[in-house]
């Protein structure tokens, strides 16, 4: 009875105690669910180790669409990834930077990212929250400094407040700052376009589209996988070497020559918007690419043999698989207005960077 | 962890560690002219490195890890040069510490402290921690600006520029534990020992691989005690 009395009492002095500590130290923040569509695999972001909120997410969001990320204010994230483009860069080939320099590579739409474990276009980077760093820091991109990013942002009181809001106290480092952008850009899920409808059962293909659909899936689909239009593999598509800009892929980061001239597989969601293609913009059209694919691909040691001996293309075919292709852009995604710039956001006009 | 709970309660005494960045038998001044042993000139701007995983070795032979931080020993930043530790032996027959980063630090986003991402020490472009740097002139490099810049860093396997250190502290101090212990890291080191390492020829490397890897098991020598107490 005793030892009952005891233990009832410590358990409400526990209570009390663990009460007041939650009280005192849970930031009132409030959490943002992330939803996994129906049939996808799950998601390979850890986000046990970033939990989302409303608060990191308007954080991130900011963030995003701020120009002084950038050296001269310009460039802001934003200013290469479009949303409208399904954050690509509308009609550029190759990325622009700071102080009117180009940068090697074409700017890949971002969305499903929390199903991706290796980013950019040669997979150097491993996780999504080092992502950022990479055109913070590059001298043809946004040109600016880590350290001089957060003096910046810790120079605002708007900033100091939305840190203590997302992660609790005022105090901005490199880790919060990629933590909020990697909440905003985990929410950034693509998942409603015709084709998604269509396996949802809610509209249906039409006949082009049905015919487009049976084609992709016996031509392009072992390399751009449903759900996600990408397997996230690298490889080599008999696209020869620009012996000028010199990007040879994956084997800049693997230093192995099997890994000469590889790119990761690009999702074809929202492809209709992304134009030019590949991971130099080479080609214009999805045409360029079709034509790649059945007459030009170059014989190399490694080119990928799913396309060494290229893909048998009739000009009918093509058109049948450009109206399917179409269904995969994901209108809602598009001009979702949680991924547009905040209200408050004084986003550089895009005639400066254009 | 456990394992470090219980140290800790009984950790009563303390251990400095003073890290001194040396050029062969002088001081290390930045901007100063010095030679390799193979007579190249070169000075250094920055000479950086990290510090990990410190353990300390009892009588019976048994390490107990004594600290579960990263340090960044910086030649620009004379607190960075000095560690404590605390730990409950009576004796410390050795010391062993990483010079680098733990693997899964390279893989695990961003992190924070000295292994911040904005300290300069890690690639954003190819993911992972730069473990050392020592950067320069030398008027026999063929690199732009006559420049001489070994940031070395790899951690996938047979790439991984993180090598152990073992420095024997015998024999032993009578009657009471070390208090102080001086360690001598030594420029020179990275020029010479399993591989020559010529300015004229290599004098640049920015990424993990054959040349960084060359560079960590010459700068797996440079540590040496110069002192203790």
């Amino acid at each position: 009875m005793r030892i009952a009395c005891i233990t009832i009492l410590l358990t409400v002095l526990v209570c009390i105690a663990t009460s007041f500590v939650e009280k005192k130290q849970a930031p009132a923040t409030t959490s943002l669910a992330f939803v996994v569509p129906e049939g996808w695999p799950q998601p390979v972001y850890d986000f046990s180790q970033n939990p989302l909120t409303k608060e990191g997410f308007e954080l991130g969001r900011k963030l995003f669409y701020d120009g002084r990320l950038s050296v001269d204010g310009n460039f802001p994230c934003s200013s290469c990834h479009q949303q409208f483009a399904a954050f690509a860069t509308y009609d550029h080939n190759l990325s622009h930077g700071v102080n009117n320099s180009l940068t090697t590579r074409n700017a890949p739409g971002l969305f499903n990212l929390a199903w991706q474990k290796e980013f950019m276009h040669d997979g150097g980077i491993n996780h999504l929250d080092l992502q950022p760093l990479a055109p913070i820091t590059a001298t043809n991109e946004m040109g600016e400094t880590l350290n001089n990013v957060l003096a910046k942002l810790r120079a605002d009181t708007t900033y100091r407040k939305m840190f203590k809001a997302a992660f609790g106290d005022e105090d901005i480092n490199t880790q919060k700052m990629s933590k909020a952008l990697s909440q905003f850009l985990l929410m950034m899920v693509s998942s409603n376009s015709k084709y998604d409808k269509v396996r949802r059962g809610e509209v249906s293909f039409n006949l082009p589209e049905r015919l487009g659909y049976d084609l992709f899936k016996k031509k392009c689909a072992s390399c751009h996988t449903e759900p996600l239009f990408s397997d996230y593999t690298y490889r080599n598509i008999g696209v020869d070497l620009d012996s000028f800009i010199n990007d040879v892929g994956r084997m800049r980061i693997t230093r192995l020559s099997a890994d000469s001239l590889k790119f990761k597989v690009p999702s074809l969601r929202n492809v209709m918007v992304t134009a030019p293609y590949l991971h130099d913009g080479r080609f214009y059209s999805t045409y360029e690419v079709f034509n790649h694919y059945r007459s030009s691909v170059v014989k190399m040691k490694n080119t990928d043999s799913l396309v060494r001996n290229g893909i048998p293309l009739s000009n009918f075919e093509i058109g049948q698989i450009t109206a399917f292709l179409y269904t995969l852009t994901d209108s809602s995604f598009l001009h979702d207005p949680r991924f547009g710039p905040p209200q408050d956001a004084v986003v550089p006009p895009v005639m400066h960077v254009h | 962890m456990a394992c470090i709970g219980v140290m800790q309660l009984c950790a009563q005494q303390k251990l400095n560690l003073q890290f001194v960045n040396m050029v062969g038998e002088s001081k290390l001044n930045i901007g100063d002219s010095y030679k390799t042993s193979f007579d190249e000139p070169f000075t250094v701007r920055r000479f950086k490195y990290y510090i990990s995983n410190i353990q300390l070795q009892d009588d019976h032979q048994q390490w107990h890890k004594v600290s579960s931080e990263c340090f960044l020993v910086d030649a620009e930043d004379p607190a960075s040069q000095a560690i404590t530790v605390n730990h409950g032996l009576k004796n410390i027959k050795s010391i062993k510490f990483l010079l680098g980063v733990d693997s899964i630090k390279n893989v695990s986003g961003v992190q924070t402290g000295t292994l911040d991402p904005a300290r300069g020490m890690f690639w954003t472009w190819n993911s992972g921690y730069i473990v050392a740097k020592l950067e320069g002139k030398s008027s026999v490099s063929k690199a732009l600006g006559r420049y001489m810049t070994y940031d070395v860093g790899g951690y996938k396997p047979g790439e991984n520029a993180s090598r152990w250190i073992v420095l024997p502290l015998t024999p032993a101090t009578k009657n009471k534990p070390l208090q102080a212990i001086s360690i001598k890291a030594d420029v020179l080191a990275w020029f010479k020992g399993e591989n020559k390492i010529l300015i004229a020829e290599n004098a640049v490397c920015h990424e993990p691989g054959i040349l960084a890897m060359k560079l960590a098991d010459n700068y797996s020598h440079m540590f040496s005690i110069l002192q203790k107490q």
